[in-house]
């Protein structure tokens, strides 16, 4: 499979206007890899042909790491198998080799790795206090190095502590800064697709959940916390953004059903890499137009 | 690589138990497949060797006159007898797999072993004695004044060991005879067994008279040998350990890691009374610390329920 900025967001349910491919700058990450991971979100059969009507011939582990080679609308394909999309995350490139302690706090970190576990204090079995997948992010308030990886205290949106989670399952995040100037987001909820433009051109299309009946209209988004939210017991949604009376766009970790309601989380959810795209690329006081 | 998805091989006994063997020299760090614990738990072929097989404290042999010593069975009997050591070793004998676990054993504690048993099944000395029909327990005194019982129906496939792993019985595991019977804890198996009597109601025992379970059943269980508490590996992680449900049929045994959901780990089924051993391969994703969980239902309605789980903590290094 020929691997491009293309094929990740194929991935991940996008299409994207060939000529636009340069302003999606957000989203370099995701693509400058030699192999496109995903992760189980539980134990995931793996069958011989897309046919889930077959025996599965194994099981991945929940949160394990598999490398994609080919897909097709509901599945993918890894080296020795087939697995249903809607079992498997697609992972931006985790680079356990470039992991760096970072002593300086505050700062936000999303997790890298499949799944990070937050707990009690800093001992693989201490008291579990949440378990965050992949792209969930929150604050890092605390530091404390140490074998093999150091820890990291991490905090909700509010700087609140909630635990400690093993810094190598994590890395900094920053927040690109876009203008809000001539973009604009549409959702339309027959499809459940999100259009972005820019000065009237389209510049990417993607797949969105959503939990609840949209109501048509124009809003204006603000952006909440770049992590630690909690929705639905989730710990960690990341790339909040607000509108209307209660409602907010958010990325969503724990499910790849995007296309389709869902029951739980906030009212419109992308996957994550994508929500970050848009938390930056919209910028703050941004427009969003369901119909 | 780093799909998980290949390496979770499905091995035949005699395969597991051999990659087993391997690691049982063991280096600061271990390595892919060849983790082990540090007690040799079992050997090729699934066996305790008699050396590490546990001997719980308090268990210290008697001095035992063998000129003197006979087994005798009385009671609600026909034909009361007492046997010789030489009376034992002129019968037919056969052999029993079992293991046996001690009703205290822990992880930090481990006192569970498997042994291929043999000596003289206690039907074939039944049959001389004819018990009565109005007997409805089967009551056990030793040579050093330990006391237990058990019900006729329990007493099905019972032995009267002499010989152990291929060796006669040693002193410390109840030398001349000790009483086995698969499913049961250790306390309902007595070594240095001299008297059996045979009662209309129920008797007492040692432990019994202590609150201890009248019937003994083993309680399932699982646990991990590999990778142990605190141990260092790098590279592919083998977990490894056994489940055993006594007179059950283990129906799933899972893994959880760090907390994550349960995977269900292959298995091959074992014979009535003997551990069953598995073994499942995970790819960690970076170093770091891991915590393990092993539990295990058992075919017992509802099959929902699973054992309390045993845990570990391994540290995944470069």
């Amino acid at each position: 499979m020929l691997l491009t900025r293309r094929t990740f967001l194929q991935l991940v349910g996008a299409s994207v206007a060939a000529t636009t491919l340069r302003p999606l700058t957000g989203l370099a990450a995701a693509v400058d890899a030699d192999t496109y991971w995903g992760r189980a979100f539980t134990v995931v059969p793996v069958y011989a042909t897309p046919d889930a009507g077959k025996s599965a011939v194994r099981q991945l582990w929940p949160d394990s790491m598999v490398s994609i080679v080919d897909q097709t609308d509901n599945w993918y394909r890894l080296e020795n198998g087939w697995v249903r999309r809607v079992d498997i995350q697609p992972m931006l490139p985790y680079k356990v080799d470039e992991y760096v302690f970072q002593a300086q706090t505050p700062f936000w970190a999303e997790v890298a790795a499949p799944v990070a576990s937050v707990r009690a204090y800093c001992s693989a079995d201490a008291p579990l206090i949440t378990r965050v997948g992949h792209g969930g992010v929150m604050q890092v308030i605390d530091a404390l190095p140490g074998e093999p990886n150091g820890w990291y205290g991490v905090a909700d949106e509010n700087g609140v502590l909630l635990g400690w989670s093993q810094g190598v399952f994590w890395r900094p995040v920053t927040v690109d800064n876009g203008s809000s100037e001539g973009r604009m987001l549409r959702f339309d909820r027959q499809t459940f697709l999100m259009s972005a433009f820019d000065h009237n051109d389209l510049i990417l299309q993607v797949p969105f959940s959503s939990r609840e009946a949209l109501e048509a209209g124009q809003y204006q988004v603000r952006r909440g916390a770049i992590g630690g939210g909690s929705l639905s017991g989730y710990a960690a949604v990341p790339w909040t953004m607000k509108f209307g009376q209660h409602q907010a766009i958010a990325g969503a970790y724990w499910h790849n059903q995007f296309g389709h309601t869902v029951s739980q989380g906030s009212a419109i959810q992308l996957t994550p890499v994508l929500a970050r795209w848009v938390y930056g690329w919209l910028g703050d006081n941004g427009h969003i137009m369901i119909e | 690589m780093r799909e998980s998805d290949k390496h979770q091989t499905r091995f035949t006994r005699r395969q597991l138990l051999t990659i087993s063997r391997k690691g049982q020299v063991r280096s600061e760090i271990s390595r892919s497949g060849g983790t082990q614990p540090n007690l040799p738990y079992a050997d090729e072929v699934g066996q305790t060797p008699t050396a590490h097989f546990f001997n719980p404290i308090g268990h210290i042999a008697p001095v035992i006159d063998l000129e003197r010593w006979r087994l005798r069975f009385g009671g609600f009997v026909e034909q009361p007898i007492a046997v010789t050591v030489d009376d034992l070793k002129a019968m037919p004998t056969s052999r029993l797999s079992a293991t046996v676990v001690n009703i205290k054993s822990r992880p930090d504690q481990f006192m569970m072993g498997h042994a291929v048993w043999q000596g003289v099944a206690l039907e074939t000395l039944l049959k001389s004695v004819q018990v009565s029909s109005e007997a409805r327990f089967a009551s056990f005194r030793s040579v050093n004044g330990y006391t237990t019982y058990l019900s006729i129906e329990q007493l099905e496939g019972a032995m009267l060991a002499t010989e152990m792993n291929g060796e006669t019985l040693s002193m410390e595991q109840g030398y001349p005879v000790r009483l086995i019977v698969p499913g049961v804890y250790d306390y309902k198996l007595p070594k240095w067994l001299e008297y059996i009597t045979f009662t209309e109601a129920q008797p007492t025992g040692y432990f019994e008279g202590r609150g201890y379970s009248s019937t003994g059943d083993v309680q399932t269980a699982a646990m991990i040998f590999s990778p142990h508490q605190r141990e260092m590996v790098n590279g592919l992680v083998t977990f490894n350990g056994m489940a055993f449900g006594g007179k059950r049929d283990i129906q799933q045994i899972e893994l959880s890691v760090d907390d994550g959901e349960w995977m269900p780990v292959p298995f091959e089924a074992a014979e009535h009374g003997t551990w069953t051993r598995w073994q499942i391969d995970w790819m960690p994703p970076a170093v770091g610390d891991y915590l393990v969980k092993v539990r295990v239902s058992d075919t017992t309605e509802p099959t929902s329920v699973f054992s309390a789980f045993h845990s570990v903590v391994f540290r995944v290094v470069r």
